[in-house]
């Protein structure tokens, strides 16, 4: 019987992609492409990028279960979050190649880079995010799982890197949740079938050329 | 035989300024002007991976000028606005760039050679 915890893990997916609201995309365990098309929509400022969530492991501490009762799982899922940016600025003027020279220098000195605009939208995701999965309607993560207790423990975020003409950030944060794991006890071993042994008439053979005649136990059925 | 220096950033106009130049337009955050001059949009390759910190190469848009060109080089902080045509085909469009404010152009480790990295700009 499987353990509570991937059902806790494929219910967090779930409550994520539900509440996405076209302000990010919900992933559960796979692997991202390396560019940073998949979390950037040009000229949509609601979309802030992309979640990645699955577990990353699990924590049994000593006394976390009653011989009869639920074993206590620490499960630490991972969030990973990807954003990207462009630059920011006035086009009506910068791509205007007779624009006066003063309102170059206005508009040029108003230009947001990249990486600014990466690093608040990857603060506003993970607010979204936080809000989500901290959320006293969500204390079970979406799940029919009886969870303990859920917080999410560190958000760190990576340095920004260019691809292209374009910026992405990542960032990573994990949620801890207590899982009670039900022990259903290991199956029943099988039981072996009967055999018969014939220990008159094994004739077999080896490199030596040896008679080897009756040197084994034959199982008949 | 004239100097060799002197040579090389001769021929290095030769490499980006006749058969493969393409017209560069910048704005200066300084003067407000808009000059233009010959030289190449590239894709410069550095190599690192955010999701994993594994080594591989991603291309970074740069656009490559000889330094004797440019009226009014560009420094680290400054903020350009940069159009150039990232497609070398014939009548391709010309895209909109900023500098990337925190990247100094590399002059002088190239016989006068700067490469200005790039950053895509949309209308704020």
């Amino acid at each position: 019987m499987p353990m509570n915890f991937i059902q806790v893990i494929n219910d967090a997916v779930a409550l994520l992609q539900a509440n996405e609201n076209g302000q990010y995309r919900a992933l559960g365990y796979q692997v991202l492409s390396d560019t940073p098309d998949e979390a950037f929509i040009e000229g949509d400022d609601t979309f802030l990028g992309t979640v990645r969530i699955f577990h990353k492991a699990s924590d049994f501490p000593a006394k976390s279960g009653s011989r009869n009762g639920p074993v206590n799982n620490e499960v630490k899922i991972a969030l990973e979050f990807k954003t990207a940016a462009k630059a920011k600025g006035d086009m009506t003027v910068l791509s205007d190649e007779s624009a006066l020279p003063a309102d170059v220098i206005t508009a040029l000195a108003a230009v947001q880079n990249a990486e600014l605009i990466a690093n608040g939208k990857m603060d506003n995701l993970f607010s979204t995010v936080y809000n989500i999965i901290m959320d006293l309607r969500n204390k079970k993560l979406g799940s029919s799982i009886n969870i303990g207790s859920r917080w999410i423990s560190q958000y760190a975020k990576d340095d920004p890197v260019r691809f292209g003409a374009i910026v992405a950030l990542t960032a990573g944060a994990t949620i801890t949740a207590l899982v009670p794991e039900q022990l259903s006890g290991a199956p029943t071993p099988a039981q072996p079938t009967e055999k018969t042994y014939d220990t008159d008439t094994v004739s077999t053979y080896d490199d030596t050329g040896a008679d080897v005649t009756n040197a084994g136990v034959k199982v008949t059925n | 035989m004239g100097n060799l220096r002197i040579e090389a950033e001769s021929d290095l106009g030769e490499m980006l300024e006749s058969d493969f130049g393409q017209q560069i337009f910048f704005k200066s955050p300084n003067t407000g002007n808009t000059f233009d001059v010959q030289g190449r949009f590239d894709l410069y390759p550095s190599r690192e991976n955010p999701d994993t910190g594994q080594m591989i190469i991603i291309a970074n848009a740069s656009v490559s000028v000889r330094a004797s060109t440019m009226p009014e080089i560009p420094k680290a902080g400054e903020k350009w606005a940069i159009r150039a045509q990232p497609t070398p085909v014939e009548n391709a469009p010309f895209e909109d760039f900023v500098m990337t404010p925190d990247q100094a152009p590399e002059e002088a480790t190239r016989m006068g050679w700067i490469t200005i990295f790039l950053q895509r700009i949309e209308q704020s």
